[in-house]
């Protein structure tokens, strides 16, 4: 019985160490703060997360931050909201594109605010009613290989993905069901029409032209050579260009119906724990110093305060001549580009 | 004498092992329950031509025959090749294969995207001169190679528990009368056969079920139909319907894997060697072996050896370190609370298998269920059950990432509790019961330590698995919280490749030494506690 005595006082040691293991590490995580403030963000970690925690800084405001990932396709946080409409946890969310919060408002997961920050922001970029409001914009951009585009400076549009001087196989761009990619989709069946757009999704599946999993695959397959050119945002391939990837960057239909400008959108989340709090984020969220800390970073090269200056690091876009949209508009396609889409691209 | 052996059960004993399993059952299929009973209240009333998404047909047909295909595939070669290994590890006499094991296993936890990733760095390290052209990574062949290397360590692990379980008496014999080879062709082969395929059971499950390598690499699978629907509409009724074929699909898995894990769970895992002197093979199948080993090496290792390359040394390392330590802490706080909570409901499915008479099947059915649900309609079903209740504890909130993980993944916490509890001496039990009359007391010193080795490789597992968990935890996150895997993922999408490969290397050792410390500890308390030694 000595052994099994032996046994026992080892089961305890062994129960006591794991609990004092997991109680440290339980213990090391943040405590909890009086002000608090929940934000659902699917702005890049890298780049929401330091601005988090200026504003935690300069407020005192607890922010407890839920950070998307790509590889949910947006069915991540944008769900999650619509699901937890009845008890919401967020109080702010701050989308990297404008499709998904304006089916959030649709849903009616969304409050109106108007922001007293949000008066240089164009009109455009706006909610009129306040239920949500665009701040550091990017563009849906097209890059080049530059070891491999010979002849690259011919390369101006989307459409130069149908021209068959260059190999399908060699040519990306993301799913048009998710992200920004789908609200350019979205984007082209508002400017050009859904018989015209369809035609032409369906002519780059057939063509062959390959589809991957998001904006930073294309950019990988870009910059590692197995792409000539694709289809990505201007963060993404800006990002690329700093860490010295050989790509360059092209603002496509500049001759034509134009590049799509996609802002950042932020909204206050209807029925949210915090909504003072929630205010207050937003203002310094849509703030000049918010935008031009973005675009510092590189996050964003499309300043939509008037004050602010265009950037020139990566690409020269003062003059960058946008599509011509209204948002609300191109989400009435949405729908429609899902069904449609997805009949040819998920096959 | 078995544990299972059959006997006359009394009426209570009947209802009190029922109950047990209809608590299991409820806290761990509770949210796909809800998710159900919302689908119909849906679906009848208003939208009775949302059933029409249940019947795949002309496109999502095609999808679905895409991902059978692949999940088959890749189930084989994972047994294949994991069971080359296991073989070859079986045969060298030593007691490193048992420590080896508890290395390898582990990297089962690893997602299967890192493995994906980890291949475009290996190309982007090498300039682009790595260009398999056989095995180009694209589309079918790429998702293919990667999911066996991220599936191999599990059915390694299945079939080294089936060869361990191997009577001994048996292969001697053999070997009295015909070589090697047939002896573990003919003999050891089938015996060996439900370990085998319990593990390419499990792994066609998880392929079935994965669409992230899929996906990234091109190929177009039923579960990314999942997921558009539930990207287009919002709705995870709807997500729900069209994910009906693919659970069905798992569910028919599920029952044909129970007379092999019954076959399973019936035998003991031997403690001493399977045989007296070393196996020896013809030179050919020595060298299969060692292919098969070779491949294995390095599909599985090519996470660690690119996250070692990129990661820019450690002072880099140190400083992702620091900059991850929360979400780290966490990590293994959500997934030490997994482990934990595993053990209760381990121990209820143990209790009602033990119980339990001719309804034994039904309940393993319910009880291997989990591992046939998507990871996200999960967590759907729990932010459901959330919107039940105005107000809930903030212990509850902060830990449902370990509640949602927990449940995903007690069904392999309780293969390894029953597989081990087949290594203790009942008569142990039954004595404890006529000389210890304080329940208490009784499982406190005899039951607990009997079945502490089964728990601590069930919890193990869990842990290790939940380390890595994604889908069902990024939908019941609290806020303010993430997990180590979601910054890899986010990171990843950013281009941080020396801060995402520092931050896998963080991962993987995590889950490494997890799995090493509870394979340690597991032969220490062996030694310790022999405790079939003490009867005699």
């Amino acid at each position: 019985m000595n052994r099994m005595a032996k046994s026992v006082g080892i089961l305890k040691s062994l129960g006591v160490f794991i609990a004092v293991v997991l109680f440290l590490a339980g213990c090391s995580l943040s405590p909890k703060s009086d002000a608090e403030v929940v934000i659902y963000t699917s702005v890049d970690q890298p780049h929401s997360e330091p601005i988090l925690s200026a504003f935690e800084e300069s407020t005192g405001i607890q922010v407890k931050a839920v950070y998307d990932i790509e590889a949910a396709k947006t069915t991540g946080l944008v769900n999650r909201l619509i699901a937890e409409k009845e008890r919401p946890q967020a109080d702010v969310f701050w989308n990297s594109e404008i499709i998904q919060t304006i089916r959030l408002q649709e849903n009616g997961v969304l409050q109106p605010y108007l922001s007293p920050e949000a008066e240089g922001i164009p009109a455009e970029f706006r909610a009129p009613d306040g239920y949500w409001t665009g701040n550091a914009a990017r563009a849906r951009v097209i890059i080049t290989n530059t070891n491999l585009a010979q002849g690259s400076e011919n390369i101006d549009s989307i459409q130069d993905f149908l021209d068959p001087q260059w190999p399908p196989e060699s040519l990306g761009l993301p799913y048009p069901l998710f992200g920004t990619t789908a609200t350019h989709a979205a984007a082209l069946y508002d400017v050009w029409g859904p018989k015209q757009a369809l035609a032409y999704f369906d002519e780059i599946a057939a063509r062959g032209v390959r589809v991957v999993d998001g904006n930073s695959v294309v950019r990988d397959l870009v910059a590692s050579g197995d792409l000539i050119f694709g289809l990505t945002d201007t963060d993404d391939a800006c990002g690329a260009v700093a860490r010295g990837k050989p790509i360059s960057v092209i603002l496509p239909d500049q001759d034509g119906i134009g590049t799509l400008v996609i802002p950042s959108t932020v909204a206050l989340v209807a029925g949210g724990p915090n909504p003072e709090q929630g205010q207050i984020l937003i203002d310094y969220l849509l703030s000049q110093e918010t935008e031009h800390a973005l675009i510092e970073a590189e996050y964003s090269h499309i300043p939509l305060h008037e004050s602010l200056e265009f950037p020139n690091k990566c690409l020269s876009i003062a003059d960058v001549r946008p599509m011509q949209v209204n948002f609300t508009n191109v989400y009435q396609y949405f729908d429609l580009v899902q069904s449609e889409l997805r009949e040819i691209f998920i096959r | 004498m078995s544990l299972f052996r059959s006997r006359k059960i009394h009426f209570e004993q009947q209802i009190i092992a029922w109950l047990l399993l209809a608590v299991y059952g409820l806290v761990v299929l509770g949210p796909i329950l809800v998710l159900v009973i919302s689908t119909l209240q849906e679906v009848f009333p208003k939208h009775i031509d949302w059933l029409s998404l249940a019947v795949p047909s002309g496109r999502s047909l095609g999808l679905l025959l895409n991902s059978l295909a692949l999940a088959l595939a890749v189930s084989f070669f994972s047994m294949l090749i994991g069971g080359m290994v296991a073989v070859k590890l079986w045969t060298w006499q030593s007691r490193i294969p048992g420590l080896l094991i508890w290395l390898v296993l582990p990297l089962a936890a690893i997602p299967p995207y890192i493995y994906a990733i980890s291949w475009f760095a290996l190309q982007d390290l090498t300039g682009g001169s790595l260009d398999i052209t056989l095995f180009s990574l694209n589309r079918w062949s790429g998702s293919f190679l990667v999911m066996v290397a991220a599936n191999s360590p599990i059915t390694l692990g299945c079939t080294w528990l089936g060869l361990r379980m191997i009577d001994p008496g048996l292969i001697e014999i053999g070997r009295t009368y015909r070589s090697d080879l047939r002896v573990l062709l003919q003999i050891v082969t089938p015996l060996c056969a439900p370990a085998l395929l319990t593990g390419g059971g499990i792994v066609f499950l998880l392929s079935l079920l994965d669409y992230s390598v899929p996906s990234l690499l091109g190929l177009h699978v039923y579960a990314m139909e999942i997921f558009a629907e539930f990207s287009a509409s919002s709705n995870p009724q709807r997500a729900f319907l069209i994910s009906l074929p693919l659970m069905i699909l798992a569910v028919f898995v599920v029952i044909k894997l129970l007379e092999p894990l019954r076959t399973l769970t019936m035998r003991a895992v031997n403690s001493r060697p399977s045989y007296g002197i070393r196996m020896l093979f013809p030179g050919w199948f020595s060298g299969v072996l060692w292919i098969g080993v070779g491949l294995f090496i390095l599909m599985t290792c090519s996470p660690l050896l690119v996250a070692i390359a990129k990661s820019g040394g450690f002072s880099s390392i140190a400083l992702t370190t620091g900059s991850a330590r929360q979400d780290f802490l966490y990590s293994v706080w959500m997934a030490g609370i997994a482990a934990l909570l595993c053990i209760p409901l381990a121990m209820l499915a143990k209790r009602f298998l033990q119980s339990s008479g001719r309804s034994i099947k039904a309940g393993w059915l319910l009880i291997i269920l989990p591992l046939a649900i998507p990871a996200s309609l999960l967590g759907i079903g729990f932010i459901l059950i959330s919107n039940g209740f105005s107000q809930q504890p903030d212990a509850i909130k902060d830990h449902m990432p370990a509640i949602v993980q927990s449940i995903r993944y007690v069904p392999l916490a309780v293969l390894l509790v029953i597989a081990q509890t087949r290594r203790s001496d009942p008569l142990l039990q039954d004595a404890a019961r006529v000389y210890q009359a304080s329940w208490w007391r009784r499982q406190l010193q005899i039951a607990a330590p009997l079945n502490a080795s089964g728990v601590l490789a069930g919890s193990g597992i869990v842990f290790a698995l939940s380390m890595g968990e994604l889908g069902a935890t990024m939908m019941v996150l609290p806020p303010g919280r993430a997990t180590l895997t979601m910054r890899i993922y986010n990171y990843l999408h950013y281009g941080a490749s020396d801060t995402v490969a520092g931050l896998i290397l963080i991962l993987m050792l995590g889950i490494v030494l997890g799995g090493l410390s509870a394979g340690i500890i597991l032969v220490i308390w062996s030694r310790l506690t022999a405790a079939s030694e003490i009867i005699r």
